[in-house]
């Protein structure tokens, strides 16, 4: 063959390539889209088949009619976008947003979702069901942070917040908080894996719309689907260390009729399980590294190295304490939220089906034990 | 081959272990943590391992089958072997086994594709595939073993990079080191080979790389080595994050574990899209490897010479295409793998290469003993170049 009649075949074949690389034909505007940052889920009273829905949506177009009152209240550079709330009842998420659709001019899509909430009183059904729904759809974002209220969700969603309060509660852990104590967030995917994973249940942070902002009250915990009891915040402190997920928080510790204060800078815990023919035993061994904030002495008195050391042992000792009791509530309700069941599968993984089908009741009755070395490292600049 | 009867070595090792390298894993790759923890439950980690290491010892086979017989293409010595009629069928079951198992890749492929193209038909996404994997096969080997010395690398060093992160993720990090049950295990292992099914493409690429006597069994050894230690680590990525029950509720494990981390401050922070440009790549050039090596199959089956494997490129790649576009959903797709190509690559990547070896050794054929390829090789060539110009 000549090189011009393979360079003509080559251009001929590169040009029959090209025709498969237009596939902008249905393209869409990003003006004419419009994402659902936050779903909410309430029951239906009367109608146990449907389910209440709360779509929100960030409505740019107003943002971009103000013009220079964003930055009040001391925030820079806007987080100040107004948004839409649409309201169905439907049987599932899916038909919800394609009932909304009807009610906006703007295409949905759920690719940025930021918050998922739901209400305590969904039954297990429904709470299974959404579940599903929410993971089956791949365009669904699955790092969306999941959080439950008492009121209803739409109460939640329609927060007198300056952000969106789908993107404030997402906000509260996106943006990597550096302290991490009193709330233990859990995204999509995770409530998902935990609902189904043998031997743990999952956790979510119950929060509630107060005037002008949106409070965490505590965490929700669920024996898969069923939520089963919550948590106070302060209660949620201890579970934290209890799963050694306490960063940068600083708590009072009361020593008689005095008390210090201490800034946790980190935590550690090791969880072990041990059989035993009367039962599991559940050990928990926590770490604690902590600063000084304030002594009981107020600065009067110089800081000695045993003083220090006897905070120490006060801190071991309310924590282990009440770490202890957070756990035994834990155990009332049978809800492994540790996964001290799937790390026994883990070590046992013939004991799958007696694991599945009665840990439960082990975790109920198990023995537990709860120690905690805590390292007071830094007094700050007064001695 | 020249006018000098020499055999030109069109691939570097390099090349030849990227090629092989790039012949296997796609067709079980997006699904078979799913496939493991289905039938070994929490043993899914040792079957795994057992099907790698099975996996290796059968490229060593090939390894030593190709050295046997330096010369030749895997139809030519099946038939030295078996026999001239019994050797022509054994290589002509491999046709259809391996246009299905590259139709049912295709179709995986593309139904990954589509969860970032929803809207977009299969049937363009095959397309688009198949005609550039199409025009690679026609380039030949040597281009072939070029791209995949470029796009394996890439490929395994994105896979080793992210899914490294994705481990790292991981909050608690369980792996069970137990051993449960035996049946369970096998069960795992038989429904994974397919994790290698497309191995005996080192039987096709025989002649075109240079076999140096105990150097080059090992360039398949290493190809499936490096495969596994890809198999392993995602799926430890895999399961260390999602744990082993809910792993078998998900279509497609690996591209749902992709989606769940988002690393601020990474090199790459969408990981989905890099991976699923890598994987594209790989499976283009994977399929491209594959029509080359079913055509030159095809025309040594029907007598014409490997280097005349064009022609029949017209018949294999549309038939990948169809098989592509006649399966209709992933549950098809999986039934496909573990009733029909989990036997069938049993037969195909162990047992005939197995017989053949066994066979070739106990009759004592070879024809590495031929004279043209002996170690002399080089000096032999410069004194009949000296001859030659000698008046």
């Amino acid at each position: 063959m000549t090189i011009r009649r393979t360079r003509w075949l080559v251009a001929a074949q590169a040009a029959m390539l090209l025709v498969l690389a237009s596939g902008c034909g249905d393209y869409q505007k990003i003006n004419d889209r419009s994402q659902i940052i936050g779903i909410g889920v309430d029951p239906v009273p009367g109608k146990p088949d449907l389910l209440a829905f709360t779509l929100q949506v960030p409505d740019l177009e107003l943002a971009t009619q103000q013009s220079s009152s964003l930055g009040t209240g001391g925030r820079q550079g806007g987080e100040s976008v107004p948004y839409k709330n649409f309201y169905v009842e439907a049987t599932s998420v899916q038909s919800a947003v394609s009932r909304a659709q009807t009610m906006y001019d703007k295409a949905f899509f759920l690719g940025n979702l930021e918050t998922v909430v739901f209400q305590t009183g969904l039954s297990e059904r429904d709470l299974t069901r959404v579940t599903e729904q929410l993971m089956r759809d791949e365009t669904i974002d699955k790092l969306a942070y999941v959080v439950a209220t008492r009121d209803s969700a739409r109460s939640v969603l329609e927060a007198r917040t300056n952000a969106p309060p789908a993107t404030t509660i997402e906000a509260m852990w996106y943006n990597d908080m550096p302290q991490r104590g009193y709330s233990a967030p859990e995204k999509l995917w995770q409530f998902w894996r935990d609902a189904e994973l043998i031997g743990r249940e999952p956790h979510v942070p119950l929060v509630e719309a107060t005037d002008d902002s949106i409070r965490i009250e505590g965490t929700e915990v669920y024996f898969g689907y069923q939520p089963v009891g919550w948590l106070t915040p302060d209660d949620t402190v201890f579970y934290n260390f209890l799963m050694g997920q306490v960063r940068a928080i600083s708590i009072s510790i009361p020593d008689g009729n005095r008390s210090f204060d201490v800034r946790i800078v980190r935590s550690r815990a090791h969880l072990r399980e041990v059989p035993t023919p009367q039962g599991m035993v559940l050990l928990d061994d926590i770490h604690v590294r902590a600063n000084l904030n304030a002594t009981e002495t107020m600065a009067q008195r110089p800081l000695t190295n045993r003083e220090v050391e006897r905070y120490e042992d006060v801190v071991e000792r309310y924590l282990q304490a009440n770490c202890a009791r957070v756990l035994r509530a834990l155990q009332s309700v049978q809800a492994d939220t540790l996964g001290f069941g799937y790390r026994y599968l883990i070590h046992h993984p013939e004991r799958i089906y007696e694991i599945r089908d009665h840990w439960g009741e082990a975790f109920g009755r198990a023995r537990i034990r709860v120690t905690v070395k805590c390292r007071i490292s830094r007094e700050g600049n007064l001695l | 081959m020249n006018a000098q009867n020499e055999r030109l070595y069109n691939l570097s090792a390099f090349q030849a272990i990227a090629l092989f390298s790039s012949s296997f894993l796609p067709v079980m790759f997006w699904i078979y943590p799913t496939v493991a923890v289905h039938y070994a439950r929490l043993d899914a980690q040792w079957s795994l391992l057992c099907t790698v290491l099975i996996g290796v010892f059968i490229s060593w086979v090939h390894g030593r089958l190709n050295d046997r017989f330096p010369n030749m293409t895997g139809p030519d010595f099946a038939c030295l072997v078996w026999g001239r009629w019994m050797g022509k069928a054994i290589t002509a079951l491999y046709v259809p086994v391996y246009l299905l198992f590259l139709g049912v890749s295709l179709y995986f492929a593309i139904s990954l594709m589509k969860y970032f193209f929803p809207l977009t038909m299969r049937m363009w996404l095959a397309l688009a595939m198949i005609v550039v994997a199409w025009r690679g096969a026609w380039c030949g080997v040597e281009a072939m073993g070029r791209a995949s010395a470029i796009v394996h690398p890439l490929t395994f060093a994105g896979i080793l990079a992210s899914f490294g992160a994705i481990l790292a993720n991981a909050d608690q990090p369980l792996i069970p080191i137990s051993f449960t049950s035996l049946s369970q295990t096998a069960s795992g292992i038989y429904h994974l080979l397919p994790l290698y099914l497309g191995m005996d493409l080192i039987l096709i690429v025989n002649p075109y790389y240079r076999h140096r006597r105990g150097k080059s069994e090992w360039y398949p050894v290493i190809a499936t080595a490096i495969g596994g230690v890809v198999v392993m680590l995602v799926f430890f990525s895999i399961v260390v994050n999602l744990g082993f029950t809910p792993t078998e509720r998900l279509a497609y494990p690996v591209q749902v574990v992709i989606q769940l981390i988002r690393l601020r401050g990474f090199l790459v922070e969408r990981l989905g899209i890099v991976i699923i440009i890598l994987s594209v790549a790989y499976t283009t050039l994977f399929l491209g490897n594959h029509i080359w090596a079913l055509s030159s199959t095809v025309a040594r089956i029907v007598g014409a010479s490997d280097h005349k494997f064009r022609p029949f490129t017209f018949f294999v790649a549309p038939s990948i295409f169809a098989i592509s576009q006649i399966i209709a959903t992933t549950t098809q797709a999986r039934d496909i793998v573990t009733v029909i190509l989990a036997p069938a690559s049993w037969v195909v990547v162990v047992v005939i290469p197995l017989c053949t070896y066994l066979i070739a050794s106990l009759r004592g054929i070879r024809t590495d003993t031929r004279e043209e390829i002996q170690p002399e090789g080089r000096q032999r060539r410069a004194a009949r170049r000296r001859a030659r110009r000698s008046p």
